[in-house]
């Protein structure tokens, strides 16, 4: 009685702790949309707008990939969300950067049709151009 | 000091519980110091009025990631996973504000492109108005050169009639354009013999004389009394003068002022024609009046008197 109490005991760390390891599933979906973000990222052309961002979640994508493949789910699963992030980060900070160009560039164009405005206002009417 | 021993029974449970939540508060792991930082950064991301209005979305994302991460802290204090969710909470928070940017910037660009419009649309209206202050400009200057041109044909015109004028009145007069002037004659006729008074048949013509007079009053005029060789040099000086005062005197009671007109009698000094016939001495027997050209002087016209 008691040893088959220690034997179902045994059973039952066995089945915890491979029950642990099992609770980690591969992050499959995790590292799909690590790799969309990414992608989008790279459409909105964070590359050049964020640099570092881009570096930062490939370079986590890689290593999720790696880790999924020894099997270690959990840190697989922790750096697929984090380069997901980083790869939104990137695409927002593209995405500022670029719309901060275009206001300055309108900026820019209105004060030279200003100029050039002025400058048609000072010639002597009649006059070609 | 007796012992009760019910409160003593009520006490101990109290003190052990007591004991208990000592021994939990005590024995709990804190916080890790990335979590407490990354609630402290949501906190201050919903406070800026920006974020909460341009990224309303993405705050409520870092919220709830705050949130989760803080409650899966306190069910499994996990201090690796805790840092994990602290640094994706943290990228959220820098999500939201790398949205706030964008949508301020866009929000920037279209009132700029807005205002470029606006812009635009000033300047081609300026454009628009010096351009039409040209045309404007240029038409009034069309309009004057048209004004200036139509006086000068109206002028030319003007002048032309007038000399067409002039001509049909000189013909009129039966005057004669010559080089001294506008010279229209008397004849013998129009005088009583040896006499200086105008009969009535010379008033015709003296008063179409008048009438051109008073039309060009820039105009002087000459008046020459002339005999025929018949007679004494004194006495036809006297008569071709008193007959050139006549016609002068004529003038002036019918409206020509005295200083546009000289009399002179010249005697026999300037045939016409010639004395041996009398129909040659008729000729000479005359007065003439002579126009002169506008500007002339009559004082300046006199013809020489004749050598005594």
């Amino acid at each position: 009685m008691e040893s088959s109490m220690t034997r179902f005991g045994l059973v039952l760390l066995l089945a915890a702790g491979l029950g642990a390891c099992a609770s980690v599933p591969p992050p499959e979906s995790e590292v799909g949309k690590a790799d969309l973000a990414l992608r989008k990222a790279e459409q909105a052309d964070a590359a050049h707008f964020a640099p570092l961002e881009m570096r930062v979640a490939r370079t986590k994508l890689e290593a999720a990939r790696a880790a999924m493949r020894d099997e270690e789910n959990l840190e697989a699963r922790r750096l697929a969300e984090q380069a997901k992030l980083d790869a939104l980060l990137a695409e927002a900070t593209a995405q500022a950067a670029r719309r901060r160009e275009a206001a300055d560039t309108i900026r820019a164009d209105i004060e030279a049709l200003r100029a050039e405005a002025k400058r048609a206002s000072n010639r002597i009417p009649g006059e070609t151009r | 000091m007796r012992t009760n021993p019910r409160s003593s029974n009520a006490i101990v449970p109290l003190s052990l519980s007591v004991l208990l939540l000592g021994a939990l508060l005590a024995c709990a792991t804190p916080m890790p110091q990335a979590l407490v930082e990354a609630r402290v950064a949501v906190d201050a991301a919903e406070r800026e009025a920006d974020v909460a209005r341009y990224a309303p979305v993405e705050l409520d994302e870092a919220k709830q990631a705050i949130q989760g991460a803080e409650a899966l802290w306190y069910e499994d204090e996990d201090t690796d996973e805790a840092e994990h969710q602290a640094y994706l909470v943290t990228r959220r928070v820098e999500i939201a504000r790398a949205f706030t940017a964008g949508a301020k910037a866009m929000e920037e660009a279209e009132a700029m492109a807005r205002k470029r419009e606006a812009v635009l649309l000033e300047i081609r209206t300026e454009e628009a108005d010096r351009a039409l202050a040209v045309a404007e400009k240029r038409a009034a200057e069309a309009r004057l050169d048209r004004a200036a041109a139509e006086q000068a044909r109206a002028e030319a015109t003007a002048l032309a009639e007038r000399e067409k004028k002039l001509r049909e009145e000189l013909a009129e007069l039966q005057a004669e354009k010559t080089e001294r002037g506008i010279v229209l004659t008397l004849g013998d006729v129009l005088f009583d013999v040896d006499q200086a008074t105008l009969k009535p048949g010379a008033t015709q013509n003296l008063y179409r004389l008048v009438t051109f007079l008073r039309e060009y009053p820039e105009r002087q005029v000459l008046v020459e009394g002339h005999t025929d060789s018949t007679g004494t040099e004194e006495y036809n000086l006297g008569l071709s003068q008193r007959r050139a005062d006549a016609v002068v005197q004529f003038l002036t009671v019918n409206g020509v002022a005295p200083e546009r007109t000289i009399a002179r009698g010249y005697g026999k000094a300037y045939p016409v024609a010639t004395n041996e016939t009398s129909e040659g001495r008729q000729h000479n027997r005359r007065v003439e009046i002579v126009i002169l050209d506008p500007g002339a002087k009559a004082a300046e016209r006199l013809r020489p008197l004749p050598d005594r």
